[in-house]
Parts: C-alpha cells; sequence; structure tokens
C-alpha cells in the first residue's frame, strides 16, 4: 500500500427498502460525523467502490453527486471526490434539522392524540428536567 | 451521444418456433447508460429477445433496433458483445488461442486489456478451455465481449451457472467494465436477486410479452401497496391500476401502479421492492399485461386493446 | 477469420494427411514392387508367358502367381485411395459447418465482427486449398502408380480417378455438399450420412451414365474364327479394339461402313442376325448377310479430354453447392 487513505469500507444491503444510493450517502454522512472522514479525506473512486461491493457505477455517480448537492463533498477534475472542510457542519446543520422536523412531526401526533399545548410544553419539561436531575 | 438514445428497441417483436410463440408483441426501448435486467420465467422469451438484438435469429413479425441499426450488420457487430447462456468456447482451443480468435475477428479488439483481465483471475493462458471450471469459462467467454470495447452488452444468464463467489467475480468484472468505459448492459436473468445491486433498468417478460419496462427509480416512484382494505378495491381511488393483490383474513394488500397524485394522508401506503413489484408482475401474468403500460415507454401508438 | 478455420480443424488436416502419406508411400513401395515383378516377367526367359521352355515352367509361373498376387493387393490400395478421395472432402465438410451449429459455437462466432458470409467464405477457401495442397500431389502418385503396377487401362472406371487429377474435383464436390447439407441439417453425423449415401450414388453411376457420353466413340470390326482341335471347338475372336480402350458394346452393322452404330440401327442389325439363329456355321451366316460384329470403343486418347469435362461437372456442382451455402447462410438461425 502505497499512500494511506482514510478509508470508507461501502456496504450495501439489497434487502432494505432503502435505495442503493441513498444507502452510500447515509455512510458518508456517518463517516463525516463519526470523525471517520474528515475535510480533505479522499472518498474511494468510482471503480474502486465498484470493485469493493459490485454495485452499479451509476449508483456511485449518483451518490457523489447528491454528497456534491448537500455541501458535503466536492469533486477535484482529475483527481478524485474530497469531503469539503465544512462537511461537518453540513451534517450537524442537517441533523439539527431532522431533530426539529422529527420534533414538528411528534407535535402533529400528539395534537392527533389530543394533547393541549400546555400539556406539551410540560411533557417537555419533565423530560428535560429528569435529563437534569440524571446528570446531577 | 444524445441522453435520448435508445441502445435496445423492439416494436411489436415476435417470434414463432413451429407452432410455440416465443415472444410475442414485445415492445421496449430501453435506454442508453443503463444496466438492464431482462426477469422473467423459463421459457418467458428473455433468450429469444437476446439472441435476435445479436443478429443470431429473426424475427417473426415487427422491428428491432440495435444502437439505432439493423442487428447483424458489421457495423453494428462490431459495437456489440454477446454472451451466450452456454458460454460457447472453441473447442480443443488454449485460452490465449480464444483471444487471438477473438483479435483476429474483431477490428477494435484490446489485446493488452483482455490479457490483464484473464491474468488478473488467475486463469493460465495456455490451458485449454475443456480443463477450465464453469467461474473461469464464464469469466473468459466474457472478457471475450468485454475486450472488443463494445457499447452495448448483451449477458443471456450469466450467472446462472455459478457458484456464489464465481457469481460475485463475473459481476464485479462486469461493473469494473461499465464504469471504466460507460458500456451499457442489458442481462437476463430468472433470479432477480442475483442482479438487483448492479441493475437501474428492469424489462419483465411473462408469456412472451413485455408486462414492464423501466427505470427502477421510477418503477419504485410509481408503486404503492394499498392495505388494509376491503375486498372488492372499489374503495381505491381513481387513477391507479391493480397489478395484484394478496388476500389476508383481515382485508386485502393492492399492489397498484400509480398514474394520477394520491392523497398519501388519507391512504395507508407502503413502498414496495422492487422484488416484491416484480413478483407482482409475474403473477398477475398476462392479466397484468393488459394494464401494464409503463408511462416511462414513450409509445406514440396510445393505448392497446 | 482463415487462421480460426485452419486452427478448428487441425486435427482433420492432420489425420487426413497422414493417411495420404501412408498411401503415396503404399503406392510407392507396391509400385515399384510390381514394376521389377512384370520387368522380370516379360523379359526372358518368359516372355510375359509367351512361350517358354518346358524347363523354365516352374519359375514363369511362379513369377505369374506372384504378379497374380500383387494385384490383389493392388486392388486393396487402389480402393482404398478411391474412397479416401472423397471421404476427406466430406468429413472437411461436416466438420466446418455443422459442427459449429451442433455445440451452439456458432453462437460465438457469428457475433464477432464479421459478416456470416465472411465466415463461411474463409471456411470454403481453406478447406478447399487443404483438399488441393493435399490430393494433387496425391493424384500424380497415383497416376505413376497406375502405369507402374499396370493395374488397368487408365479409362477403366476403377482406374479412371487414380490416373488422372479429376480425384480432386470429386473430394471438392463431397466438401461443397456437406457445407450445404451441415446447414441445413445441423448435425454432423447426418450431414455425414446423407453426404455419403448422395457422392457414393453419383460417384458410383457417373462412369456408366454419363462419362461415356462425354465423347465420340469409335469402332472396331471383331471377326469371329472356327477352331476345331480334336472333339473340341468354339469360336476364336480377333481384331477388336486396343488394349488401352475403354469398350462399351458390341453390335452389327453392315460390311464396310465404319460408323458407330445408332440405336436404331442396332435394333435393325440384330433382328436382322436372328435368321443366323439355328444356322450351322454362324461365320458363314454373317458373310452371307454382309454383317460384322463392331465393338464401340472410347480410345485413349480421349483420356485427358474426359478427365477435363468430368472435372468441370464436379467443379460446376461444387461452385453451385458453395454459392448456394453462400447464399443461405444469411438465413440460417444461429
Amino acid at each position: 500500500m502505497n499512500d494511506y487513505r482514510p478509508g470508507i469500507h461501502f456496504r450495501l444491503d439489497s434487502r432494505s427498502g432503502i435505495a442503493p444510493y441513498r444507502q452510500l450517502v447515509d455512510q458518508v454522512r456517518q463517516a463525516v460525523e463519526s470523525g471517520q472522514l474528515r475535510g480533505g479525506d479522499q472518498l474511494p473512486s468510482v471503480r474502486e467502490v465498484v470493485t469493493q461491493i459490485t454495485i452499479n457505477p451509476n449508483t456511485v455517480h449518483r451518490a457523489y453527486r447528491e454528497l456534491e448537492h448537500q455541501g458535503i463533498a466536492e469533486g477535484r477534475l482529475g483527481l478524485g471526490t474530497f469531503i469539503t472542510p465544512r462537511a461537518g457542519d453540513v451534517t450537524a446543520a442537517s441533523s439539527r434539522h431532522t431533530v426539529v422536523a422529527d420534533l414538528k412531526q411528534w407535535t402533529e401526533q400528539a395534537r392527533e392524540l389530543g394533547l393541549s399545548e400546555d400539556e406539551m410544553i410540560e411533557l417537555l419539561r419533565r423530560l428535560l428536567n429528569r435529563d437534569e436531575r440524571v446528570s446531577s | 451521444m444524445s441522453s435520448d438514445a435508445v441502445v435496445l428497441e423492439t416494436v411489436g417483436l415476435a417470434k414463432r418456433f413451429r407452432s410455440r410463440w416465443a415472444l410475442r408483441d414485445c415492445t421496449l426501448s430501453i435506454p442508453t447508460g443503463r444496466v438492464a435486467a431482462l426477469v422473467g420465467p423459463n421459457g418467458a422469451g428473455k433468450s429469444t429477445l437476446l439472441r435476435i438484438a445479436a443478429g443470431l435469429t429473426r424475427p417473426s413479425e415487427g422491428t428491432v433496433r440495435v444502437l439505432g441499426d439493423v442487428p447483424a450488420t458489421c457495423d453494428v457487430m462490431q459495437r456489440v458483445g454477446y454472451l451466450d447462456q452456454d458460454l460457447p468456447l472453441l473447442d480443443g482451443f488454449r485460452v490465449r488461442e480464444m483471444l487471438r480468435f477473438a483479435e483476429l475477428t474483431n477490428p477494435t479488439w484490446d489485446m493488452e486489456t483482455a490479457t490483464r483481465y484473464i491474468t488478473q483471475l488467475d486463469i493460465p493462458l495456455d490451458v485449454r478451455v475443456e480443463s477450465l471450471s464453469g467461474g473461469q469459462r464464464a469469466q473468459v467467454a466474457l472478457t471475450l465481449c468485454l475486450a472488443k470495447q463494445p457499447e452495448l452488452l448483451l449477458l443471456d444468464e450469466p450467472a446462472a451457472a455459478l457458484d456464489p463467489v464465481a457469481r460475485e467475480d463475473l459481476l464485479r468484472l462486469l461493473m469494473q467494465q461499465v464504469a471504466d468505459h460507460g458500456t451499457s448492459v442489458v442481462l437476463s436473468t430468472h433470479a432477480l436477486g442475483d442482479v438487483v445491486a448492479i441493475c437501474d433498468y428492469v424489462v419483465i417478460l411473462c408469456n412472451a410479452r413485455v408486462v414492464l419496462s423501466d427505470d427502477i427509480d421510477f418503477i419504485l416512484e410509481s408503486h404503492r401497496f394499498f392495505t388494509g382494505l376491503s375486498h372488492d378495491g372499489t374503495a381505491l381511488p381513481a387513477g391507479v391500476t391493480v397489478i395484484d393483490e394478496q388476500r389476508t383474513t383481515r382485508g386485502t394488500t393492492f399492489l397498484v401502479r400509480v398514474e394520477l397524485p394520491v392523497d398519501e394522508e388519507r391512504w395507508q401506503l407502503q413502498r414496495p421492492t422492487l422484488d416484491e413489484v416484480v413478483l407482482a408482475y409475474l403473477r398477475s401474468g398476462v392479466a397484468g399485461a393488459r394494464h401494464a403500460q409503463s408511462s416511462g415507454e414513450r409509445d406514440s401508438n396510445g393505448e392497446r386493446r | 477469420m482463415t487462421w480460426t478455420a485452419w486452427r478448428q480443424q487441425r486435427a482433420q488436416y492432420l489425420a487426413f494427411t497422414l493417411v495420404a502419406l501412408l498411401l503415396a508411400a503404399w503406392m510407392f513401395i507396391t509400385g515399384h514392387h510390381e514394376q521389377m515383378a512384370w520387368s522380370r516377367y516379360l523379359a526372358a526367359p518368359c516372355h510375359g508367358g509367351d512361350g517358354f521352355p518346358a524347363s523354365d515352367n516352374l519359375l514363369c509361373v511362379t513369377q505369374q502367381s506372384a504378379l497374380s498376387q500383387s494385384w490383389f493387393g493392388s486392388s486393396l490400395v487402389s480402393y482404398t485411395t478411391l474412397a479416401f478421395v472423397p471421404l476427406f472432402g466430406l468429413v472437411l465438410g461436416a466438420t466446418a459447418v455443422a459442427h459449429d451449429l451442433q455445440n451452439k459455437t456458432v453462437r460465438l462466432v457469428l457475433t464477432q465482427s464479421q459478416s456470416r458470409t465472411r465466415w463461411l467464405a474463409s471456411k470454403l477457401l481453406v478447406n478447399a486449398g487443404a483438399l488441393v495442397v493435399v490430393l494433387v500431389p496425391l493424384s500424380l502418385v497415383s497416376s505413376w502408380w497406375i502405369r507402374a503396377a499396370h493395374y488397368a487401362p487408365r479409362l477403366a472406371s476403377k482406374a479412371f480417378p487414380l490416373a488422372g487429377p479429376v480425384g480432386v474435383t470429386y473430394a471438392l464436390f463431397g466438401f461443397a455438399l456437406a457445407v450445404a447439407f451441415g446447414l441445413v441439417l445441423r448435425r454432423v453425423g447426418w450431414t455425414l450420412a446423407v453426404g455419403l449415401v448422395l457422392v457414393a450414388a453419383l460417384l458410383l453411376n457417373f462412369p456408366n451414365q454419363v462419362r461415356p457420353n462425354l465423347v465420340s466413340h469409335d469402332v472396331a470390326s471383331v471377326s469371329s474364327t472356327r477352331v476345331t482341335k480334336g472333339s473340341a471347338s468354339g469360336f476364336y475372336s480377333s481384331g477388336g479394339p486396343p488394349a488401352t480402350a475403354l469398350s462399351l458394346s458390341s453390335a452389327y452393322e453392315a460390311e464396310g461402313t465404319k460408323d458407330v452404330p445408332s440405336p436404331s440401327s442396332m435394333k435393325a442389325a440384330a433382328t436382322e442376325m436372328m435368321q443366323c439363329e439355328h444356322q450351322e456355321s454362324f461365320p458363314s451366316c454373317e458373310s452371307k448377310l454382309k454383317m460384322v460384329m463392331v465393338q464401340i470403343y472410347i480410345p485413349d486418347s480421349e483420356f485427358w479430354t474426359l478427365q477435363a469435362l468430368e472435372g468441370l461437372i464436379y467443379l460446376a456442382l461444387a461452385t453451385l453447392l458453395s454459392a448456394g451455402a453462400l447464399v443461405g447462410v444469411r438465413r440460417v438461425r444461429a
């Protein structure tokens, strides 16, 4: 092995209902979030991924394009695809975005069940307090 | 090549052998740059379709165009690679001589790539083809197709006779070729599970007819399970076509193709996996063929039947 | 594609070339042996059996029986060669095309970047070339052998194919036939069977039905003399065509005419000769009616004309079959 490359080893679950390109995107995001991949690290080339996991190259292209679109990766002509410096922020931001969306969904569900606004706030405060009590 | 380019196009294609129709009223249009799976039970006509596209046999009715041209012309055969189910190799030849044969009969042959593929797979060049294992035979036969740099590959059940490791090796070789050259692939299989990871387009043949032909993403977007409904399906909204139904004691689950937007909040919908869609179409068989005009096909003739 | 065509049938070429070499060697040996035996027999004291002193009886009878034994060996090698030549063509033809169709390798060769016509044309040319390269020298050896072994006049049906190059055209015909039938029957076994039957039918019937009609005939009158020796009596005929000629048939015609009798005149003459049926002296009846028996024959001088005409006929058949195959290959289902 002549150059060290912090690698990501992709895995594909063809039985799950999740589209293959989506699985690759999620795996890169998780790697960034967990710090396995940092800004400037190179993602494996399309050909390398294909050799690893026998996947359609178009799927890899699509995943990398999606990552570029999300601002997590960038393609450098002739060199490959690299994690952007701000990737960590992007994933954090979108995790935050997910948390907010989940909360929105929860409030809708709670409302459907018949909880009032005050009841929801009370519930939230009790949960937070419990956390505080646990940590203290 | 424009993005509208089509690698394989058939209109009303039919083929009869004595009294049996192997293909009947087969219309499809596979766009370029796809890895397309041709799925169907044994005897559905998959091999016949591929052989017609490869110029080995002539259709009884209808038209077929490969890379825009009539099959079996010299120009087309240079740009198309075909791999038969039986993986034919010339008797008594050594592997090295098989490569020589391909070099002499294909002006676009790349001997360096071919030799590299063979040696990478640890297949000795001086052994006779009869002594090769099943997997090695498939590799050599595939290399003969790949190294002439085709734009389109037609593969007839390439993984059928192989053990899982050999199958993986073969499909990996194929995907490397697609990654390096953007080759379009049409491969037939009677077991979709073997190839679903590598395909992005599906053609379902059932009883000699095409019942579905489209990008996998589009198929997954346009089909839904409607669950927990009464048995007669009258409760289904307008703009959906039923492909298959499964009855349980609690109600019936319908797999439908959605043509008009459906209010996803109001109905209990589930997204099917590709396997479930394919199975549904195969189960419904000819009945499905009546309804299944894929909206992805640019069929200017309008509705059939 | 020529390399592939040769390489696919390499084993057949080697095997048949080997057999051809063995046949040639066999002919060399038997031919020289025969030649020796003949020159001894023709020389003193036996003079070819034409009167020799009683003291040399044993020697000359031994030489004569040696000759007849080796004649039997000659039959063997000649019939083997006569069978070998068209068989070579048939086997090459059957393995050239039907073999690829039978085990489906045609699906490999026809999906390369070459047309079907080119594929078949290569096979036709390579195999025709191989047949010519092996069989022309063999025919030179066999024509020498016919003379050396005094096997038979070269116009005789069993010697004619060996005495000249016409055998090569038999092989080419058999080859083209097997190619054409191979495209249709798609099985090596059936192609060989059908090919054998058809080729044998043609080769066996051609000498009697077609060959004599290719050139004009000659007549030679035959006279028969009554010979009585002691109590035995019989007829001794003299005259007739030379020994090198191919005798066709005999007939009666009016004395003095030297033309070849037509079938109608032969019939009339035979009717007239029925008068002589129960006569006491047949020859005197003949001369009274002024009828003479003639032998219709083809002289040896027509040998090369016959070789050329027959060769052209077989080549024309081979060409027609090959052309048919080149056209038909486009419609064959692979």
